[in-house]
């Protein structure tokens, strides 16, 4: 049944209408070739009156005979038959294979009529009549030749027609069975994978055509979903380990507080539950918020931002936070800065840098946010001097769970700066982390502002 | 405006209990609730879907309905909707898992009086839950153009702030804050609160910012004075008390 494929319906889809298609030109070929063999009978016909007329004017009706003996004579034809009658309509000779019907009535034109072969059958003829001195003739010729023509030209198409509708099915069941194999690899791989759920099947790619494209696609895409499972099992892993400590802190407080059996204990260990709990659900929200913006599924509130106004907002939010860990919190904002965001986000990708910097820029550091315009962008800048990032870790460090330095036991979710990057990506920019003049880290934002020509 | 004395966290009209509808389809968070809400002293109707909530919530007169978005049958967005059209004014909480800002926003243009996205901390949600009584309570609140809180006054018009007849100097900020506060005053508030309504920010940063901001105003308008206006309450967050 391979051929009722979907490339097997196709081809002989295509068969159908080359028939249908050949069939119509035939037909229009043959309607021509008959109106065309009839215009050079009559043409013949009229050639022949005006040769008969010159020769009776010279001859009389002898000279008539003789002109109608030739032209019996030359090549033998078969196809002609004449007929003269005198002015009262009596019959004077007929000669010619062609027996023209008795009592024939001249027209002044030509007439299709039917004759009688020497065989004596039947033959369409075309018969000119025309009046020559006192008689009439009657010339007539059969389409003979016409015939033999159109029928063999029918025999052709028929044969024609025959072998390529042959050919046709054959090859739409070669060609059907040969592309029906292929799309069956690929079904096959498909579902080896809804069966196994093991990603690491390929197909194997043979040729340079459609399917070695499509094979070099879906490896492809394989291959990205693998990565992409390999990350989410990662996530997941981390995720797990970060979730472990704090469980195991919280399990040891309670089961102290519960074997001492003192009011004043549990009530502490009670409050220090709480406060793991809300990091851990701190780590959770922003798990799916990360998650929510990396998968699309966020909706990103476009208004048009004063982004001058909400930068020196967010620096005075932070300023005396900045002021009691003894830093030095400095802005250079540009003025009339403004893009489409979403103040929320852009609000979260601000505070998570600050948080950053306030935590790792020890006491009596800078840090300095500045913001300018670029073309179509707008730049803003976070540094400070404080410890800065490795380079090895300048890509990492946008990651879930990465942290510069693992050993460090400062409190986060680890998923600040995965947030940051997210966001700004909502936003159409990048963040990237480099070296700061002032000698710490400087990360960078840069965020599409089409309206704005640059500096 | 506050003259009478309350303890903070008490909840208002002494004598006879509030009663508060909950419309929640989770039995254990509707479970919770209640317990929590009693102990605070309000009587808790609970309702498990929407159409149920719809019923009791036109058959029963409350103080406050505390409704869920997700819910079955009528979602608490449409349930809303449909209590505001047919000229109910009790205020609402809405609680939701989703925390997104056009959320909130689908969530007020309901009719909701307030949004509060779980989990949440119960300080948290109690802090709310007095805020909305208080504003039920006192409508006249709009057409002010001074506030006074104990011995402090601020002028809305000149943004300006006085205690016991004393000029004190704020910044556009901290008059916000201290306007929020006193607009509170005698009512727990809570830091996600604050950032709220005075910085507008619908998420709660690592770093403690309110903390700080609070304990420069506190500078400002306590240092100075014997009674002192602001506390923290533990765990939960401010209050500006107006008696000492």
């Amino acid at each position: 049944m391979t051929w009722l494929t979907a490339p097997g319906r196709l081809m002989l889809g295509l068969l159908l209408f080359y028939t249908i298609g050949s069939l119509l030109i035939f037909g229009y070929l043959g309607l021509q070739l008959s109106d065309m063999s009839r215009r050079q009978i009559d043409q013949s016909l009229r050639s022949q009156e005006n040769l008969f007329i010159l020769q009776q004017d010279r001859t009389g009706l002898a000279g008539l005979r003789r002109s109608i003996e030739d032209e019996l004579a030359a090549d033998g034809r078969a196809d002609l038959g004449y007929r003269v009658l005198d002015g009262t309509g009596r019959v004077v000779f007929e000669d010619g294979d062609l027996k023209l019907p008795p009592g024939l009535k001249a027209r002044g034109a030509i007439q299709a009529l039917s004759v009688v072969s020497p065989q004596g059958t039947a033959l369409d003829a075309r018969v000119l009549d025309f009046r020559l001195g006192g008689m009439t003739v009657f010339a007539a010729r059969s389409s003979l030749d016409a015939q033999a023509l159109k029928d063999s030209f029918f025999r052709v198409f028929v044969r024609v027609e025959g072998l390529v509708v042959l050919l046709g099915v054959t090859m739409s069941i070669l060609v059907a069975h040969r592309f029906h194999a292929r799309i069956e690899a690929f079904n096959r791989l498909a579902r080896k994978i809804v069966k196994s759920g093991d990603l690491s099947s390929r197909m194997p790619v043979q040729g340079a055509d459609e399917f070695a494209t499509l094979a070099l696609n879906v490896n492809a895409m394989l291959d990205r979903i693998d990565r992409l499972m390999q990350g989410v099992r990662q996530v997941s892993d981390n995720i797990a380990h970060d979730l472990r400590s704090p469980l195991t802190r919280l399990r040891a407080d309670v089961e102290v507080a519960l074997q001492q059996d003192d009011p004043a204990t549990a009530r502490a260990t009670l409050e220090r539950v709480l406060d793991e709990l809300s990091g851990m659900q701190m780590t959770f929200n922003s798990l799916l918020s990360l998650g929510q913006a990396e998968a699309g599924g966020m909706r990103i509130k476009r208004t048009m931002l004063d982004l001058s106004a909400f930068l020196a907002e967010m620096v005075e939010l932070y300023a005396y936070s900045a002021e009691e860990r003894g830093l030095a919190l400095e802005s250079n904002i540009e003025e009339g800065l403004t893009i489409g965001g979403d103040r929320q986000l852009m609000a979260q990708v601000l505070s998570n840098l600050f948080d950053n910097a306030l935590k790792y820029v020890p006491n009596g550091g800078r840090v300095r946010l500045s913001a300018g315009r670029r073309l179509h962008s707008v730049e803003l800048v976070l540094e400070d001097n404080g410890p800065g990032i490795p380079p090895d870790m300048r890509e990492k460090i946008f990651d879930r769970f990465t942290r510069v330095d693992p050993s460090r036991t400062l409190s986060g979710t680890g998923l600040g700066l995965a947030l940051v990057r997210a966001f700004t990506e909502l936003h159409g920019g990048s963040v990237t982390v480099g070296d700061s003049v002032l000698g710490g880290a400087a990360f960078v934002i840069v965020l599409p502002a089409p309206h704005l020509a640059g500096a | 405006m506050l003259a009478s004395g309350r303890v903070a966290n008490a909840p208002l009209n002494g004598l006879w209990t509030m009663k508060v509808l909950v419309v929640e389809d989770d039995a254990t968070a509707a479970d919770l609730l209640r317990k929590g809400l009693s102990s605070f002293g309000y009587e808790v109707d609970i309702a498990f879907n929407g159409r149920q909530g719809l019923v009791m919530a036109q058959e029963h007169d409350y103080a406050l309905w505390l409704i869920d978005v997700m819910l079955p049958e009528l979602d608490g967005l449409s349930l809303l909707k449909r209590l505001r059209q047919d000229d109910y004014h009790t205020p609402a909480l809405i609680l939701s898992a989703r925390g997104e800002v056009d959320d909130r926003v689908a969530g007020l243009r309901s009719g909701g009086d307030d949004y509060l996205v779980k989990p949440y901390a119960f300080s948290e949600l109690q802090a709310r839950i007095e805020a909305l009584l208080r504003r039920a309570q006192g409508s006249d609140v709009a057409a002010l153009t001074t506030l006074e809180a104990a011995d402090l006054r601020l002028d809305l018009l000149k943004r300006s702030v006085s205690r016991g007849g004393q000029e004190i100097t704020l910044k556009p900020r901290e008059f916000r804050l201290l306007e929020y506060l006193v607009r509170h005053a005698d009512q727990v508030v809570t830091r996600t609160m604050l950032l709220e309504n005075v910085w507008d920010l619908y998420f709660d940063p690592q770093t403690n910012v309110v903390d700080v901001h609070i304990s420069r105003l506190r500078f400002k308008i306590d240092k100075q004075f014997a009674t002192p206006l602001l506390h923290t309450v533990r765990g939960s967050g401010y209050v500006l008390r107006t008696t000492g």
